[in-house]
């Protein structure tokens, strides 16, 4: 279905394309993108949990009682999905320039909504920290939002966006052999055809 | 027939037009959405299975974490993992789930197994419409190339930590993840290419 020689160049470009934007994304993106990040979730969420950015991590505040809960996030690990996402659309050969634009564009807005979406599953499950029960990573929302979510919600944005056309551009042409089969098998039926 | 009459039924007239054209516009929505769902059968299918098998994953993985089960799996990934290092030199030592050297040391957590990678393709290959002796197949050789591939992440990612450390979070969270997303895209795409699909009737 496939054809081999093509997936396996694109496959290396993806990983490579992968290498570089890791290298620049973390040299001049992620502060930015942390601060967004941060001021946007502080600005959508009303249940009194503080989200701030500070240097490099994002730090979640928020009172139980009379407990002042904090939970600190690296900030290369709430940005998951963007340089694959990115990667792979750019590997995608045969895209024009505006699609690509476009694909671009979504995929971000996606995972942007996704990190959003998971520092608020945070938000709330600081809320739920005791002395007590002091750990969240046995709530299935938080294997749900982050530890699967970080690998399986850029898999199911990426597959959305670029599966139909992978579909078409891999596609593999038909061989010289199986064209020749092709031909033999219809020249026996036509032969068999004959009285 | 007077005015105020032939204005209430006007009105009447009116009030049942709208009805019938939302009514009308509401089965015109349903009959489109039952045509979608029988044309594309087996998509919904799929996609339904593999809701369905995640959500399974997610349960049992919640129940799982932070116990004896999942500590297992942590210390045998550490274990292999020092293994690999010895075999290449390095003076590394295991304490439950801890790899230690002189000069660094990794805790390995949940997410440093291959266990959610391994999953996530065993629910691809599941929601996959294809024969059983397949997706066998595909688990029997997608599964074990990914722990070997998470073993390559986490023997390389020690080296980063050891001689590199500032590149450390770059390596572990922008580099390697992907590379773990691209790795199941990867064999997904290259098994249900071999396979094919099977078109039930």
């Amino acid at each position: 279905m496939f054809a081999k020689r093509k997936l396996i160049v694109f496959l290396s470009t993806v990983a490579f394309l992968i290498i570089v934007l890791a290298v620049v994304w973390s040299q001049l993106m992620v502060p930015e993108y942390n601060r967004v990040l941060a001021a946007t979730t502080e600005s959508i969420d009303f249940s009194g949990v503080t989200f701030a950015n500070e240097g490099d991590s994002i730090t979640i505040q928020s009172m139980h009682g009379s407990n002042l809960i904090v939970l600190e996030i690296d900030g290369l690990s709430i940005q998951y999905g963007l340089v694959i996402l990115l990667a792979l659309i750019m590997a995608t050969p045969k895209l024009r320039i505006y699609k690509r634009s476009k694909l671009i564009g979504l995929a971000f807005t996606s995972m942007f909504v996704l990190h959003i979406l998971a520092l608020l599953v945070m938000g709330r499950l600081a809320q739920t920290i005791t002395p007590d029960h002091p750990s969240i990573s046995d709530n299935p929302a938080y294997v749900f939002f982050i530890s699967m979510g970080v690998d399986l919600f850029p898999i199911l944005i990426g597959t959305a966006l670029l599966l139909k056309h992978w579909l078409r551009v891999f596609k593999s042409s038909p061989s010289i052999d199986t064209e020749m089969a092709h031909h033999y098998r219809s020249e026996t039926a036509i032969m068999e055809s004959i009285p | 027939m007077g005015k105020a009459s032939r204005r209430k039924r006007d009105r009447v007239f009116k009030n049942d037009n709208q009805q019938t054209k939302q009514v009308s516009a509401l089965s015109r929505m349903i009959k489109r959405w039952k045509l979608f769902l029988a044309r594309n059968k087996m998509i919904v299918r799929s996609c339904a299975i593999f809701m369905f098998t995640v959500g399974t994953f997610v349960l049992v993985f919640s129940w799982l974490v932070e116990t004896d089960t999942l500590f297992a799996l942590l210390s045998f990934t550490a274990h292999s993992a020092a293994f690999v290092l010895n075999l290449f030199g390095g003076n590394v030592e295991v304490s439950g789930s801890v790899l230690a050297s002189d000069r660094c040391a990794l805790n390995i957590v949940n997410e440093c197994t291959a266990i959610i990678p391994m999953m996530i393709l065993l629910c691809a290959i599941v929601a996959y419409p294809s024969r059983f002796n397949h997706k066998l197949l595909g688990l029997v050789l997608g599964l074990p190339l990914l722990f070997l591939l998470n073993l390559i992440r986490v023997v390389s990612l020690f080296y980063v930590s050891t001689y590199f450390k500032n590149y450390m979070d770059t390596a572990h969270l922008l580099i390697w993840q992907p590379l773990m997303i691209l790795a199941v895209i990867a064999i997904w795409l290259i098994w249900a290419s071999k396979v094919g699909y099977v078109r039930k009737t």
